[in-house]
């Protein structure tokens, strides 16, 4: 196929020089200041999962261009080992760099994408309604009519990939006809998007494949992840490379863990996101949430709060150095605590010989129960057991202490 | 059926962590050792809560039980909404959307869910089934 791919990551143009958001919040396409785009989903960043599919439609050169730092930020990871970036202060001039770069390498067509939106766009129908109209540039829009900041253009064409760019994907510089997209479109302008596409992917309404083994139908699970043998993922759900899942902890109901993510002990995870490096303290309940980066959108109630108290949502560290180094600062600290305390309580507790010893150490402030009074008739033989009397039976019916 | 005691509103800082979760326990403290004592906290200001605040008021409430008497909640910042629901805090507490909802509810025999029922029961029409669309927070 002779095309190439360009995906722009970030500000639209006059919005912003980089990728990166000023203002965070529900909206705009960020979450914590991070385009969603780069957030990952079920393993791999949004851009990530567009380009292999790029690549699986048969586009060989793709390029994706994100705001300075933002990649790093968002998953610690480079985004060059699977794309080709080019990092740009100025996203769209480097498009358009790129773009005539690869009209120089003989492309004929290059389709260009803003996520923004993420859409499963038919490469084949595209290029064939693109040549068959003949037309310069065909902007790409969804079945309500809105463009998806979508386009493919001639690459020759200078002037019209250069109108294109500058009108951020929306229009074409002479007039044609939209190619409509009857398939999966997911707007992708908050974290509700992001969770809806998660769970999408994990319902197989749209071509995103968790990154995992499917250990169970609907459950998949990354290399190297922890999962504990209480711990319980109903499925659909996602757990990520490296991912911790401690003990009693439950993941359900589309529920994704990301890589490197820690769920503590008995932490309840219901329709909800754990983004990349995130730590979930124990005991808590996240439903209908997106969690990450001290941040946590509440979905139900439409609620982006910042929550500081590391005990309830943590970062863990991106050096696995440092996260090995911080697990034995840990347990050291934690195993002298444990002596200190086994010392100043005790070994065990002391329990009383015999029945009349419990009577005597009974505080004078407790009083018997009716039934458990002794009784003035004496006890048949059938019930006197040989060593107990009967109210010591019932004592130790709830127990051995 | 009323009641003659009084209900106190205690308006909470707008950030509760462990320093100020201590400040305001103290200063609540001699209200929740009194008789009986009915408590009001208005979260209308919180912006910010961590665990700490959550700790203290799970005391509040542990405290004023011991006097026999009831802590409610009213009108929770989002903030605050977030974190007691993801402690499961917020199934501890009657939560109210105002102060004054909180306030009236002492002076009401029916406990909140209970009243919610009733409410729910006159509007609907004696007629209908109750268990056909009784309100959400009853379907258990």
């Amino acid at each position: 196929m002779d095309l190439a791919a360009i995906i722009i990551v970030g500000a639209r143009p006059g919005e912003g020089d980089s990728g990166k958001n000023p203002s965070p919040g529900i909206a705009d396409e960020v979450f914590a200041g991070i385009p969603i785009a780069l957030l990952d989903l079920l393993g791999k960043s949004v851009v990530h999962h567009v380009a292999d599919r790029l690549r699986r439609a048969g586009i060989e050169a793709v390029t994706a261009l994100t705001g300075e730092g933002a990649g790093e930020e968002a998953n610690g990871r480079d985004i060059q080992s699977q794309v080709s970036c080019l990092p740009a202060n100025q996203l769209w001039r480097a498009a358009e760099e790129a773009l005539f770069a690869y009209a120089t390498e003989g492309i004929e067509n290059v389709l260009l994408l803003r996520l923004g939106p993420y859409a499963e766009i038919n490469l084949d129908a595209l290029l064939r309604f693109h040549t068959e109209r003949r037309q310069n540039s065909t902007a790409i829009f969804d079945q309500a009519g809105g463009p998806l900041e979508a386009a493919i253009v001639q690459a020759a064409r200078r002037s019209d990939a250069s109108f294109l760019l500058r009108n951020g994907l929306r229009a074409t510089r002479l007039p044609s006809e939209p190619y409509i997209v009857p398939d999966y479109v997911n707007r992708l302008e908050n974290a509700r998007d992001l969770r809806r596409l998660a769970q999408d992917a994990l319902l197989m309404r749209c071509d995103i494949r968790p990154q995992g083994r499917e250990v169970k139908p609907g459950v998949w699970v990354g290399e190297h992840a922890r999962i504990h043998r209480t711990a319980r993922v109903l499925a659909p759900a996602f757990v990520g490379t490296h991912a911790k899942l401690r003990a009693a902890s439950v993941v359900t109901r589309c529920s994704a863990v990301e890589h490197h993510a820690e769920v503590d002990c008995g932490t309840v995870l219901e329709d909800t996101t754990v983004l990349p490096y995130t730590y979930v303290g124990a005991g808590l309940d996240a439903s209908h949430a997106v969690a990450g980066f001290g941040r946590l959108v509440h979905l139900r109630r439409d609620a982006e709060v910042e929550i500081g108290d590391a005990r309830l949502l943590g970062t863990v560290s991106v050096s696995a150095a440092w996260r090995t180094l911080k697990g034995a600062a840990s347990l050291a600290a934690y195993l002298p605590v444990q002596a200190v305390r086994g010392l100043v309580r005790g070994g065990h507790r002391s329990q009383p010989a015999t029945a009349a010893q419990a009577e005597a150490e009974m505080p004078p402030t407790r009083t018997r129960p009716a039934n458990l009074e002794p009784s003035s008739e004496p006890v048949s033989a059938s019930n006197q057991g040989p060593q107990f009397g009967g109210d010591f039976a019932v004592v130790r019916r709830y127990g051995n202490e | 059926m009323g009641t003659s005691r009084p209900v106190i509103v205690k308006r909470m800082p707008d950030r509760i962590n462990l320093q100020q979760a201590r400040e305001f326990q103290r200063e609540v403290q001699p209200l929740m050792r009194s008789d009986r004592p009915q408590l009001v906290f208005d979260f209308s200001a919180v912006r910010r809560m961590d665990a700490a605040g959550v700790d203290m008021l799970l005391e509040c409430m542990s405290d004023v039980m011991k006097h026999d008497g009831d802590l409610k909640l009213a009108a929770l910042s989002p903030h605050a909404a977030v974190v007691l629901e993801l402690t499961r805090a917020d199934r501890l507490f009657e939560i109210y959307e105002t102060v004054s909802d909180a306030v009236r509810s002492f002076s009401g025999f029916l406990p909140n869910a209970m009243r919610k029922y009733a409410e729910w029961a006159v509007t609907a029409g004696s007629a209908a089934d109750p268990r056909d669309e009784a309100p959400s927070n009853l379907a258990a």
